[in-house]
């Protein structure tokens, strides 16, 4: 990310977890309802929320609910009936949510849910792993992962103006202790500023007991398939949306963003590719790789529905070897990440590159730069990948 | 924002102004909610048959006038039945299952005395060319006379004392009952075209020919003989009747007691005899009762009271003996016993191995239970083991002869004796008429009456009811007490009395509490009529409304 210099004086610098940059960012997002439920280590969110509504400070209508899956349930009626709305959830959290998300994204329901990402049981842990969230990548919600509480902060505030564009839930996806626990200075936009980016939710169809007209009642076959079809539409249109959205942030802010964000990629023979995280990380490991004269570059993927395929197989035609880190393990198959950049450089004939799948930092083992240069140096030393994903141990 | 999304717009809405009415989710329906008017615990167990919930509802809505008239539809006399009555209706409580029961009798009380500081009787028209004979004017004679009076009959009230009340006035105590609140209630209860005859004894003043002249008579003449104990000695001097020194205590007498008593009986009588000799002075009250403590008839607050007071209590003996000093009584010999009946169903002792017991006493004063005196009716009444012979109705098998009370019942409470009493002047209207009187009124087009069911405690979904401590009857100090008549408990105030009414389930009638409507999943429930209407459209037969319904008064009913 080149960060530009612009007038940005509606800005203030905290120190923050990037719990309390997500909660500050549903502050400033004005939700009206925000049903919650505690879950580790997303709680903290759910806290400060609390506290800001103590305080006067938030407005919305908090609802302390008995399940994840109630909040959700809440979340979209409140949605339809035209509020905007705000929840946050982990782990086993949003996998008790699952049937909701289908609906929500269903309906139509433009919902911001933060997601920190922390492995699921059996065993229980409290450690960061992506599945939670990548599991749920069938359901129609934009996924949007995030690196820093700078980018948590900013990302929330963007997926409310592309979800609410595109009429579908949007989902912003920080981890577990890395990201969720950490202090860190983080720029905090004051509400004019907020205001000039993100309008308030006024849809065009909303659930009002004054004009009585129903929704989601029972579809024929040829019913539910356009509506199915219509999603898919609508997520063409939120790839451009996160463009458009990342570009007016970092016009009012001084950081814009992107679907894909690239990292001395331009001439690199190998390129990492990596989501959240790790990619700060893998940013640091780029340097000192070329310091040793090693044509390395890094592609962070910040947006994985709708996943980028186009911008994807674009930008890495040139490359040789592109080596995907995946905090994740799709039993049975391998890094999920890694699968569908595969797919989307297949399906764009990008046939000249070999895509190497790495799988580090399950559970919440730290990866550090120096595991990131071992793995590179790993895939130089390699003619064509294995069949099978590398695992870090086998390093 | 607005965004054209062209062929990524939303769809899965409906056309404006179509909703979900048009989908008939009632076709997937085998059964379906009903709304019920059942019976609360509290009134099927109320001898008077008083409809607790609904009046103590009216109360909590600010109408007492409509509570009081909803009393005395069944009972004229709840300022006197909110302080004697033994409260069936608490025990059977749903409410007891959960933080203690309602206190009904202190409501009763409360609205009795609204009503007689506040109330205006209504004083019925004789409408009807019947003249019906009440004889006796204790809670059974008073009650067929009050409701007579209300179905249109005129009415002979013949009393054997000088006043009126019966075991009312001569038999409870006035810091049980007060006098003022006896006569006040017996008043509005008697309307002015009812002729009252005192000093007519049955069999000395009133002949059996006399009655015979009328076109009904209800006989109410009460139970009056006290109960012997057969043991030697009983008739020496010293000894006496609990109930005949309570009719003196009650006349304005002050019987000589000695500064030693000892009380034969373990009964609200007994009770009422002790706490009455604590309050004329005399210094040592033994009572002497066969049950243990938990299985004494008297009130368990009443032998709580009679403690506080200073009366002793030996459970689990009998008499065995008087002792006498030249003529006169001085003390009694008592064993460890049991309690036992005769054939007859008279209580006896039976004694069991252990050392006797001698109380030193200059009196003693038996009260082991009344019988009716049966002597003074003529051979054509039917009786059976010392009681007249009556149906449910009160009907003996006598044309046109009724009775009810202590005389033809062993059910020997006010409350039962008011519930007889009812009943007899509606089995009277029947016979006379052909009529039978109206049920009572359903709260609704919309609701069905189901009187035969009974609400249980499971029907109550609790999750609707904070715990709330059940409000207590202030009690004047026992050293005050004993000082006077002054009645003993203290009635509740308005906000402890409202306070108590909101902790009324309102078992098996709906009370508009929205949760039906609120819950129905298919939107299928409406408010109508001051109450709720059921889609048959759209039910789908769920239970969702009967389980969230707080007071069972939802029912599920089959379509098959």
């Amino acid at each position: 990310m080149t960060p530009v210099r612009v007038e940005v004086p509606q800005q203030s610098r905290m120190l923050l977890t990037g719990n309390h940059a997500v909660a500050y960012a549903a502050l400033l997002a004005r939700p009206q309802v925000i049903p919650v439920y505690p879950i580790t280590p997303q709680t903290p969110i759910l806290e400060k929320l609390l506290e800001l509504a103590d305080r006067g400070e938030l407005a919305g209508e908090l609802i302390t609910v008995e399940s994840e899956h109630s909040a959700m349930a809440a979340c979209i009626a409140a949605s339809l009936a035209g509020a905007r709305v705000f929840t946050a959830t982990a782990s086993q959290g949003i996998a008790l949510m699952h049937e909701m998300l289908h609906y929500a994204a269903g309906a139509r329901a433009p919902v911001v849910m933060a997601n920190v990402n922390r492995t699921l049981a059996s065993p229980w842990g409290f450690w960061p792993d992506q599945t939670d969230s990548l599991a749920q990548r069938d359901t129609g919600w934009i996924q949007l992962y995030c690196e820093s509480a700078q980018e948590a902060l900013d990302t929330v505030l963007q997926a409310y103006r592309v979800a609410e564009s595109v009429l579908l839930p949007a989902m912003v996806v920080t981890e577990a202790m890395y990201i969720s626990h950490t202090l860190e200075p983080v720029e905090v936009p004051g509400p004019e500023l907020v205001a000039r980016f993100l309008p308030p939710y006024e849809p065009a169809l909303r659930l009002d007991p004054a004009r009585p007209r129903s929704f989601g009642g029972t579809s024929t076959p040829a019913q539910w398939r356009a509506n199915r079809l219509a999603m898919q539409a609508a997520m063409g249109q939120a790839l451009e949306a996160v463009d458009e959205a990342g570009t007016l942030w970092g016009e009012l802010t001084g950081r814009p963003y992107a679907s894909v964000e690239r990292y001395r990629v331009d001439d690199a023979e190998l390129a990492l590719v990596t989501a959240g995280g790790i990619a700060g990380t893998a940013r640091e490991a780029v340097d000192r790789l070329r310091d040793h004269g090693v044509a390395a570059g890094l592609v962070k993927l910040r947006l994985f529905r709708p996943f980028p395929a186009a911008e994807l197989a674009d930008l890495l035609w040139p490359v040789r070897k592109v080596v995907v880190i995946d905090r994740n393990c799709s039993v049975g198959s391998g890094g999920i990440f890694a699968q569908e950049v595969r797919a989307a450089l297949h399906a764009h004939q990008q046939s000249g590159a070999y895509v190497f799948s790495y799988i580090a930092g399950l559970g919440g083992v730290n990866v550090s730069p120096e595991r990131v240069v071992q793995i590179a140096r790993d895939a130089l030393g390699r003619v064509r990948p294995p069949q099978e994903p590398i695992l870090e141990e086998s390093l | 924002m607005s965004v054209d999304l062209g062929s990524a717009r939303p769809l899965g809405w409906s056309e404006p102004g179509r909703t979900t009415l048009e989908i008939k989710t009632g076709g997937w329906r085998t059964r379906r909610p009903a709304y019920v008017e059942a019976t609360a615990p509290c009134r099927a167990a109320c001898p008077a048959g008083e409809p607790i919930a609904r009046w103590i509802e009216r109360a909590r809505l600010g109408d007492h006038a409509g509570a009081w008239a909803l009393i005395r539809e069944e009972n004229p006399f709840p300022a006197i039945t909110g302080r004697v009555c033994a409260h069936p209706c608490e025990s059977a409580c749903n409410r007891g299952q959960y933080d203690g029961a309602v206190a009904i009798n202190g409501l009763e009380r409360f609205i009795g005395d609204w009503g007689l500081e506040h109330g205006t009787p209504a004083r019925p028209a004789i409408t009807r060319a019947e003249c019906v004979a009440v004889v006796g004017s204790g809670p059974a004679g008073l009650a067929c006379t009050y409701h007579l009076s209300r179905l249109g009959y005129r009415v002979h009230l013949f009393e054997a004392e000088h006043e009126l009340g019966g075991l009312l006035r001569y038999g409870i105590p006035e810091y049980r009952l007060p006098r003022a609140v006896l006569t006040r209630e017996i008043e509005f209860a008697i309307a002015p075209d009812v002729e009252v005859f005192t000093g007519r004894r049955l069999g000395e003043d009133l002949s059996w020919s006399t009655l015979a002249a009328y076109d009904a008579a209800f006989l109410a003449t009460g139970a009056t003989l006290p109960m012997r104990l057969r043991v030697p000695g009983e008739e020496a001097r010293g000894t006496g009747h609990g109930l005949t020194f309570l009719r003196h205590v009650n006349a304005g007498a002050v019987p000589s007691l000695g500064r030693r008593l000892v009380v034969v009986g373990g009964g609200s009588t007994a009770m009422d005899v002790a706490r009455s000799a604590r309050r004329l002075g005399v210094p040592s009250v033994t009572v002497l009762a066969l049950e243990a403590r938990e299985d004494m008839p008297a009130q368990p607050e009443e032998v709580a009271e009679a403690l506080s007071e200073g009366v002793e209590i030996v459970n689990g003996v009998g008499v065995f003996s008087f002792l006498e000093d030249s003529g006169g009584v001085s003390g009694v010999v008592a064993r460890p016993a049991r309690l036992g009946r005769d054939d007859a169903g008279a209580v006896l002792p039976l004694f069991e191995p252990g050392a006797s017991l001698t109380v030193e006493a200059d009196g003693v004063l038996v009260s082991v239970g009344q019988r009716a005196d049966l002597s003074r009716l003529p051979a054509g009444v039917l009786c059976d083991s010392g009681l007249i012979v009556v149906n449910g109705g009160g009907a003996t098998p006598t044309r046109h002869v009724f009775a009810g009370g202590d005389a033809a019942s062993n059910q020997r409470t006010v409350t039962h004796a008011i519930g007889a009493g009812t009943r007899a002047a509606r089995s009277i209207h029947a016979a006379l008429s052909g009529s039978t009187s109206a049920a009572d009124p359903a709260p609704g087009a919309w609701a069905l009456p189901a009187p035969e069911h009974v609400v249980g405690f499971s029907e109550i979904n609790v999750h609707y009811f904070r715990r709330v401590r059940r409000a207590r009857r202030r009690q004047r100090p026992p050293d005050q007490r004993l000082r006077s008549f002054v009645e003993t408990a203290g009635g509740f105030d308005e906000e402890t009395a409202a306070a108590e009414m909101a902790r009324c389930f309102t078992c098996g009638r709906c009370v508009g509490c929205d949760n039906c409507y609120i819950f129905c999943p298919d939107m299928a429930v409406s408010r109508v009529d001051g109450g709720y209407r059921i889609s048959t459209d759209h039910c789908k037969g769920c239970g969702l409304c009967i389980e969230e319904c707080p007071r069972g008064s939802l029912h599920m009913v089959s379509e098959r």
